[in-house]
């Protein structure tokens, strides 16, 4: 029983639940996954509770969902740790196993992350540098340590609202910026309210579908690896699509008439200062450990060097 | 007892008073914060949104004082007020019994939230947000049992719609 | 077994258990039924403490008590008479007015009768209507302007929509289109029901208590105006905040909560100090009891989605039904039947997925479905069991919601005349959009 909050008929949800049918019938129906999309289980704290009491067994949800389990996941959002998504593969295929097996020792089972594509930021007024943004009402969500940490490292002051309230706040304009990954800001149709997006890879994002050890450690070892084969290969097909409909998105949102503004090299040194110092912090309060942040940079390196 | 029960009274509505005053306060500074200062703190929302689970419930301990809950009384119009005693007796038992199972399930995962030291929003632990749920339960449970005492003893304050 | 626990749990009810008991009772068994740890209500009932606009319900509400508590009643009264009582059943449109703007600012959190409901029966019952049309018109009227805009509700369908229009081939649906197409819907319920109050009461006449009708006074209006300054720009504060971007929702109750004290108590000093905290704890102990009901209603809900009912509920209807007509009336009793179980926001949150992709198999706009959708939720408020504005309006005036809902009878009827207007003419909501 797997909770999620992408809706139901998306590409995520449907992939799951034909890669359910095919469990079912490969285990003769003593594996059967069944999907609640659309969030009707509640947000990710909510979920994760259900699944302690063993109401659901997972969950599919944003990376940041499972930190708690192995903090070195959010190593992928490191904010502009990358400039392109050649550079993510080349980090992902390295370290997903890594993330996997992570997940694994803190009580994760899980079977590929799926691509969530670069978060933006989208405004009314053009953002260049750092202080254009900090000139918005920038909005983060409430509830959400992290992105307020970020937010606190690059020095500035947002306005906290709820996921729901975004929308209204931006006809209103008690809000007129965000960051926030293209095929969000479509779905949402945040982007009608803004006029510009800053070409900046800020963050990379992604979810998975994390199935807790206590449930899955309960079916067969046989079943088990049935339960892998589909689900990996679902998976990797759902990342490659997930791709896709990433990079169509951000065609999309210039279709609608959103201006692309690129930072200058000079105020793009000072975003980057201000990331590394917020990566810095990540490191110092112990979400991220130096040894995985060495390692992705290890690997920027070499693959920065091969081109 | 009595005394008990004064204090106990004191303390809930000392709180939902406070915590109404301090939700409308918080909501009116994170109001002014945004619009004037053009900022605002992250630990307030979630403060604001526990803030009404507390409210909920310590307004529904202190309407279960004398019973006053929403309710569906059919029976009590068409049978004459003799026979009311036989209704609440089994009513406020079945109540008792399904405020004490909650908070009984309630206190288990609350402290196993204790454990597992999940912080709800900046440092305040998410245990001691959740533990007005136990906590209410338990009191309605023991505000029902001594309900039914009363019955017995003919002192039950009448089954009654909700007076505000 | 269960069936005999479920039979336990229906006499319980009748027999006068709290509300909040038997829905608990309810979900406890079905979750047990499931094998699921009891721990899941703890889960659910906190999740109150999950939601953004919520918090306008004890705002609200306390700003309502304090309003009924000082003498506004008497001041809105002379001022409504002084701007309509000239018209026939000029205080029911005056109430019909108020009420639909008060619920579409408050987004439906049913505190349009604490708030409205403590001054509009006292008025109405001075200007001589019968006591039991007067709560049957302030208790339906508290859902009244749930078309309107900014109500959340709509917000909410559209927000859902959007979500499915990627995947679905479907026109847009912009939440500006939800609005504009709330608009002639939530007029025309506004107008069928002035015109039953109009025709229930002319009867008055005949029997010998006229309602009588004010002569239009300049002069008065212009007092009665004055006198009402301190209060008069609230609505003003309410509106102007939230179009202006300055305030969300639940913010304009926390400035309503505030302003309404500081008139009250500093400028019209009418409410002491010191009866200030004996009259928020008051009105808190209403709110406990909402909150608590709406706290179990989430972990039956939950129970519900779980168990996977509405799904296998609504696989059956469909498997019966071929043309739109007849899926449209079917829509209809199946949302009425859940506004009567549910809370607003949980069927929201249940059926838009549900249903959205089946109407527009039988070509319907969504749109259109938004409108019919949240006209059936307004109905499903003054239906029993599960009616918001029941048990406010039982909390508010001390009425037995069994009395209440005997009252909201004939504007129910009304209110679902308007319903099948709306449903089965698609033009009322979409000419001002497509
Ligand atoms: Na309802
Ligand atoms: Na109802």
């Amino acid at each position: 029983k797997i909770s999620t909050l992408y809706p139901d008929g998306t590409t995520i949800v449907t992939g799951l639940k034909d890669a359910g049918k095919e469990i079912a019938e490969k285990t003769e129906g003593r594996v059967k996954l069944k999907i609640y999309p659309g969030g009707v289980m509640g947000d990710d704290r909510a979920v994760e509770r259900k699944i302690r009491i063993g109401q659901l067994h997972g969950q599919i949800a944003q990376g940041g969902a499972f930190a708690s389990a192995y903090k070195d996941s959010q190593i992928l959002n490191v904010p502009l740790a990358f400039n392109n998504y050649e550079e993510v593969d080349a980090v992902r295929a390295e370290l997903d196993p890594e993330i996997q097996k992570g997940l694994e020792a803190g009580g994760w089972v899980s079977f590929g992350l799926i691509d969530g594509g670069f978060a933006y930021v989208m405004s009314e007024n053009p953002v260049r540098s750092l202080d254009d943004l900090r000139d918005q009402k920038l909005w983060l969500p409430a509830n959400d340590e992290a992105s307020a940490k970020a937010a606190k490292a690059f020095e500035l002051s947002p306005i906290m609202l709820n996921i729901g309230a975004v929308l209204t706040s931006l006809q209103t304009g008690a809000i007129n910026a965000f960051a926030a990954p293209p095929v969000a800001a479509l779905t949402l149709q945040w982007y009608s309210r803004v006029n510009n997006v800053t070409d900046m890879p800020l963050l990379y994002t992604f979810g998975l579908l994390g199935i807790h050890k206590k449930y899955f450690g309960r079916l067969s070892a046989e079943d088990q690896k049935t339960v892998h084969e589909v689900l990996e290969a679902t998976f990797a097909k759902l990342d490659a699509e997930s791709r896709k409909e990433n990079l169509s998105a951000f065609q999309a949102v210039q279709q609608q008439g959103l201006t692309v503004v690129k930072p200058t090299d000079e105020q793009f040194k000072e975003w980057k200062t201000y990331a590394d110092r917020a990566t810095a912090e990540l490191v110092e309060e112990g979400e991220i450990s130096q040894a995985m942040l060495d390692r992705l940079n290890a690997i920027l390196a070499k693959q920065r060097e091969g081109q | 007892m009595t005394a008990l029960l004064r204090w106990l009274h004191r303390i809930e509505d000392g709180l939902i008073v406070a915590v109404l005053l301090f939700m409308i306060l918080l909501a009116v500074a994170q109001i002014v914060l945004r619009n004037f200062f053009g900022t605002s703190l992250v630990w307030i929302e979630p403060l604001l949104q526990n803030a009404v689970l507390w409210i909920g419930l310590l307004g529904a301990m202190i309407a279960s004082r004398k019973d006053e809950h929403i309710r569906i009384d059919v029976a009590s119009t068409l049978l004459p007020e003799k026979y009311h005693p036989f209704l609440t007796i089994g009513v406020d038992l079945f109540t008792a019994f399904i405020c004490g199972l909650v908070a009984w399930y309630s206190v288990g995962f609350v402290i196993e939230e204790y454990e597992y030291a999940t912080p709800a929003f900046a440092e305040v632990p998410s245990w001691l947000l959740q533990a007005i749920i136990p906590v209410g339960f338990t009191v309605m449970a023991v505000r029902y049992v001594l309900l039914f005492l009363m019955a017995l003893v003919g002192k039950r304050p009448r089954m009654q719609e909700p007076v505000a | 077994m269960i069936t005999i626990a479920i039979l336990l749990l229906i006499l319980l009810a009748l027999m006068g258990a709290p509300l909040y008991a038997i829905i608990l009772g309810a979900a406890a068994l079905g979750f047990y039924t499931l094998d699921i740890e009891l721990a899941v209500l703890h889960i659910d009932i906190y999740q109150l403490s999950n939601s953004v606009v919520l918090m306008a319900l004890p705002l609200f509400t306390f700003a309502g008590f304090l309003l009924s508590e000082s003498k506004t009643a008497d001041r809105m009264l002379r001022l409504s008479q002084a701007a309509f009582g000239w018209m026939p059943g000029g205080m029911a449109f005056v109430s019909l007015i108020a009420c639909a703007f008060f619920t579409a600012l408050t987004g439906g959190s049913g505190v349009t009768i604490v708030a409205l409901g403590a001054l509009l029966l006292p008025a109405l019952v001075k200007g001589n209507y019968p006591e039991r049309f007067s709560l049957g018109l302030v208790t339906s009227s508290g859902s009244l302007g749930l078309l309107l805009v900014p109500s959340v509700p709509l917000l909410i369908y559209g927000i859902i929509a959007q979500q499915m229009s990627q995947q679905l081939d479907m026109p847009p649906v912009e939440i500006v289109d939800l609005y504009l197409a709330g608009l002639v819907p939530a007029l025309l319920m506004i107008v069928l029901l002035y015109g039953y109050c109009v025709w229930a009461t002319r009867g008055a006449a005949k029997a010998g208590h006229p309602i009588p009708r004010q002569p239009f006074d300049f002069r008065e209006l212009v007092d009665a105006l004055w006198e009402a300054r301190w209060e008069l720009p609230l609505p003003i504060v309410v509106l102007g905040g939230i179009f202006s971007g300055f305030l969300v929702v639940s913010e304009a109750a926390a400035v309503t909560a505030l302003y309404v004290l500081v008139a009250e108590v500093f400028l019209y000093k009418e409410i002491t100090l010191r009866k200030l905290p004996a009259i928020m704890r008051d009105s808190m102990i209403m709110v406990g009891g909402i909150l608590l009901i709406l706290a179990v209603a989430l972990a039956f809900t939950d129970y519900l989605v779980y168990a996977g009912v509405p799904e296998k509920l609504f696989t059956l209807i469909q498997t019966h039904v071929e043309s739109k007509i007849a899926f449209l009336i079917l829509l209809n009793i199946l949302l009425l039947l859940l506004g009567a179980l549910l809370d607003i926001f949980a069927a929201l949150v249940i059926m838009v997925p549900l249903i959205l992709p089946v109407a527009l198999r039988y070509g319907i706009d969504p749109v259109h479905l938004g409108v019919i959708f949240v006209a059936n939720m307004q109905i499903g408020y003054i239906t029993p069991p599960v009616g918001m504005n029941l048990f406010i309006a039982s909390y508010r005036f001390k009425k037995r919601v069994t009395e209440l809902f005997a009252s909201t009878i004939p504007f129910m009827l009304v209110l679902i005349v308007a319903l099948l207007m709306i449903t089965y003419i698609p033009q009322l909501s979409l000419w001002l959009v497509r």
